[in-house]
């Protein structure tokens, strides 16, 4: 008789048990009751949390590229426009910096070779081709650049203004060196600087 | 000449209806304004000046029935100008009705004569103080003219108008170029269907004996005439597409052509305003300048109803205005020196518009100052340098002159805040140019200086000769381009190191473009000389260019926001295949070319025989490796030509004499060590030296390289100039 009884109450158990799995079925698994509350409380808790105010100002947009196996990146906002680069028309009379011509959608834009501007050694040849074009309210050209390495963000205060190496003209189209070694240039300058127009008389 | 004369007439009847439109207007809104005989001076005044204005406008086209109304209507409003009579409301009336008279004269209606004679005595009557009873006259019958089909458009809207029709132009001669390009290609196809197979008769009886062949050989040969029918076939079909596009193609560059040039002539038509928009602004500028150097001026302008160019009148407008303040700072002395000298104490300025032709006019700007001083111009030039003593004796009167024009001499003695830097003039110059007009200076010491200003009408389309040289293309505007010569090369002679060639009796210098530009050029042999004779204020002289490669419309654009002013070029233009070509500056072509002293021309003929430069072919699918390569061994003397891919190589090796070959070693089409092996494979070009420059940087590479027998493999990464020049030292 004990067994039977036993039995019975081992049937209860596993009814129970059935009933139990049988409700957490039907509830998709769903956490109990004060446990969500727990979790609704804590996740409300974060979002609560005002983000840590940010500095506009600190971060710089930048298009980082590629030249000569080198580096460099100017301020998005001064960058119009990124095209590959087939074939240009070079000009007698020109500065050596200025490679030539192109024609960017029926507008006739000027092409520099950062390398001949800032006097670098020009070391190997390169392959890649694309123009960046710079636009300002009163000026215009196309850089040529290797490859393009996209959209990045810099901190300003992480610029290094000061590097032996930056001497003349170079280091008055700076905006300064990254910690990794990138040559942030200052695109606004560039489009200013009215040394940058070219007279040939 | 009569159809000329009554085609000015047309166009002077058109420009009177156009201006008086615009008078009528304003005449119409003063008179709007005059509310029951209440005006103020000053609406009174403008009204007054339209009204004369008006009067002779219609005078100068012979249009004698508004003539009449205007100068009896001038008096009318000439005595409320003065004060004599008062503005009672009769009076305005009547100027309502003159107005009306006018407006429908003007709109082309008739007038019933004895309604204009009796407006004109009551106008008179109204003049001499006469009360006069306003007549219910014929005009309150006259519909009302109104001012349909008249729309006033800021003129700077036109600007986009422009535009829109360069673009035309530029898809034009795009469409035309594509049209040319399909039709070359259709006729390729005629070169594999002229090929007949030989021997057609015995593959028409081998098709019928197919059948007592082997089984195996018949299906295989029949395999193979099917193969053939098929590719017959689908020649033909891609034959018949060709012709197809070919035609399509042409009739769209015809329908576009069509369309630019409608639309490049309504623009002509739009585009017409009336001068005096261009002296807009010049009376008060006048009078100011005169007052600020204690002088005093009267300014007279005439002629301001031509219709002309808005273009024109842009470009215009800087170079009156120098021209205005030149006459008022040099030209005219004080009031005390001029009575000293018998003139009257206020200057004269007087500009002066004048249709020459039915596309031409001439702008005047005369003073009656001090004129120019010769002996002055002279010794300003004798101390720049520009001249030598003898050569200034030689001068004549009109030729000094022109030396107002040279740059950064200036006639007056002391530098003014507004002229006298000498840079004007040649600016006048230069602007006066670019549109296709001349400038002209005459002057009487004591009397006054009068410069004349020969101008189109309207910018018509602008011309170019295309020419290729040192493998670059450039354009020519046409309308300095006297003659394209060309000429076996001993028609060139050689005095005292200037090579020169006579031509029509005259001697002209002769310089290649390549020295004028500094191209830097190694003259090749050649049987005949293709020469271009310049024609710039009114000298002549001859370019030597590579090629001719035709004459054609273009679009002039200029040298991007960077690139303000570069010596030679005048701007760019995008040719119908896409290319973008310079436009060269003939004024600029001349003095760069009095400047050139080496001429590669004058030594070729020494050298040539002394030492042949040594060809180099690069193949190079990178364009700026192309360019820097082609530039590092140009520099060192070598004559460079180039290939974009190993096939283009492989084809110019064939056909040329090269003395070696730069390679890259990746390229489409054909690689470098394809190239390679397959000059080594031929009996012609074993011996050609051949060096491959590469960005695979592997031993394994090397050894392949070297295996196919290049001479050198040199790594782009670590490339630096010597050791590539030593490379090909070491080799030729």
């Amino acid at each position: 008789m004990n067994g039977s009884e036993s039995d019975d109450q081992r049937w209860a158990d596993m009814l129970r048990r059935l009933a139990d799995f049988d409700r957490r079925l039907q509830g998709g698994f769903a956490p109990a009751a004060e446990e969500r509350d727990q979790r609704l409380l804590e996740r409300t808790r974060a979002w609560a949390v005002a983000p840590e105010a940010e500095q506009p100002d600190g971060w710089l947009e930048v298009l980082a590229f590629n030249l000569g196996g080198e580096t460099y990146a100017v301020a998005s906002e001064h960058v119009a426009l990124v095209m590959p680069l087939s074939q240009y028309t070079p000009l007698p009379g020109t500065p050596p910096y200025v490679l030539g011509i192109v024609n960017v959608r029926g507008r006739i834009v000027s092409v520099l070779d950062l390398r001949v501007l800032f006097e670098l050694p020009n070391e190997g040849l390169s392959d890649k081709n694309f123009l960046a074009i710079l636009q300002g309210p009163e000026m215009e050209f196309g850089l040529l650049i290797d490859r393009v390495l996209g959209i990045r963000h810099i901190h300003r205060d992480a610029l290094q203004k000061q590097v032996a190496n930056l001497t003349g003209i170079r280091s008055a189209y700076l905006l300064g060196v990254t910690a990794g070694q990138w040559t942030v240039l200052d695109g606004a300058r560039l489009l200013d600087d009215p040394g940058m127009r070219v007279i040939v008389e | 000449m009569s159809l000329d004369r009554a085609a000015l007439q047309q166009r002077l009847l058109e420009g009177f209806r156009a201006e008086a439109r615009e008078r009528l207007l304003v005449l119409a809104d003063g008179l709007a304004r005059w509310r029951e005989a209440i005006a103020d001076q000053a609406s009174v005044e403008s009204l007054f000046r339209e009204v004369h204005s008006l009067k002779g406008a219609s005078r100068s086209v012979g249009l004698s029935s508004i003539e009449r109304i205007c100068h009896a209507w001038e008096s009318l409003l000439s005595a409320v100008r003065g004060g004599d009579l008062p503005l009672t409301p009769e009076r305005v009336d009547i100027c309502r009705q003159a107005l009306a008279a006018v407006q429908m004269l003007n709109a082309g209606q008739p007038l019933d004569p004895d309604a204009q004679r009796q407006l004109i005595a009551q106008l008179e009557a109204a003049s001499r103080g006469e009360r006069v009873e306003p007549a219910p006259s014929v005009l309150d019958k006259a519909s009302p003219v109104t001012e349909s089909g008249i729309v006033r458009v800021p003129a700077k809207s036109l600007d986009a108008l422009l535009f829109h029709g360069e673009t035309l132009l530029q898809h034009k001669l795009e469409a035309r170029a594509l049209a040319q390009r399909l039709r070359e290609h259709a006729q390729g196809f005629e070169i594999p269907r002229s090929r007949s197979l030989p021997g057609i008769h015995g593959w028409r009886q081998l098709r019928e004996e197919l059948e007592a062949l082997p089984l195996a050989s018949r299906d295989l040969l029949k395999g193979l005439f099917d193969y053939l029918d098929w590719g017959q076939a689908q020649l033909d079909r891609l034959h018949f597409q060709a012709i197809n596009l070919e035609k399509a193609s042409r009739q769209l560059a015809m329908g576009l052509s069509q369309l630019s040039d409608g639309h490049a002539t309504e623009m002509l038509a739009v585009l017409l305003l009336p001068a005096g928009n261009l002296v807009e602004g010049i009376p008060a500028m006048a009078q100011d300048l005169a007052s600020q150097a204690g002088k005093r001026v009267e300014l007279r302008v005439n002629g301001t109803e031509l219709q002309i160019d808005k273009r024109i009148l842009d470009e215009l407008r800087a170079p009156l205005t120098h021209l205005v303040r030149n006459a008022i700072d040099h030209g005219l002395e004080s009031p005390s020196q001029r009575e000293a000298v018998g003139k009257p104490p206020a200057g004269r300025v007087h500009i002066e518009l004048v249709q020459e032709s039915a596309d031409r006019f001439s702008l005047c700007v005369r003073d009656d100052g001090c004129g120019l001083d010769i002996a002055v111009l002279k010794a300003r030039a004798l101390a720049m340098g520009l001249l030598t003593e003898d050569e200034a004796e030689a001068l004549s009167e009109a030729e000094a002159y022109k030396l107002i024009f040279a740059s950064g001499l200036s006639t007056s003695a002391m530098i003014t805040e507004l002229s006298g830097r000498g840079l004007g003039m040649p600016i006048v110059q230069e602007a006066i140019e670019r549109i296709g007009g001349r400038i002209e200076v005459a002057s009487l010491p004591g009397q006054g200086v009068d410069f004349r200003l020969d101008l189109p009408l309207s910018l018509s389309t602008f011309r170019a000769v295309i020419v290729r040289n040192a493998e670059r293309i450039f354009a020519v505007p046409a309308l300095a381009v006297e003659r394209c010569l060309r000429l076996p090369p001993s028609a060139v002679r050689t005095l005292e190191n200037r090579p020169s060639l006579v031509w029509e009796g005259q001697v002209l210098p002769v310089w290649p473009l390549a020295d004028v530009l500094g191209l830097g050029r190694l003259a090749p042999d050649r049987d005949e000389l293709t020469l271009l004779l310049l024609h710039v204020r009114g000298e002549r002289f001859v370019l030597l260019v590579d090629e001719l490669l035709g004459d054609q419309e273009i679009t002039v654009k200029s040298l991007g926001l960077q690139l303000r002013r570069v010596r030679n070029l005048l701007g760019a233009t995008v040719l119908g295949d896409g290319r973008l070509v310079p436009i060269l500056h003939p004024v600029d072509l001349y003095r760069s070319a009095l400047a050139t002293d080496v001429s590669t021309l004058a030594h070729s003929s020494v050298e040539r025989s002394a030492k042949r430069a040594q060809r180099l072919l690069i193949a190079e699918d990178s364009f700026t490796s192309r360019g820097l390569l082609k530039a590092i061994l140009e520099a060192a003397g070598y004559q460079v030509a180039t290939a974009n891919d190993g096939l283009e190589a492989w084809n110019a090796l064939k056909q040329e004499a090269f003395d070696l070959l730069v390679s890259d070693v990746e390229m489409p089409r054909m690689d470098g060590f394809a190239l390679t092996d397959r000059v080594r494979a031929d009996p012609e070009l074993a011996r050609l030296p051949v060096i491959l420059v590469t960005a695979l940087e592997s031993a394994e590479d090397r050894a392949r390289g070297l295996e196919a027998g290049a001479n050198a493999y040199l790594v782009k990464s670590g490339f630096a100039q010597d050791s590539l020049l030593d490379t090909i030292r070491r080799l030729i």
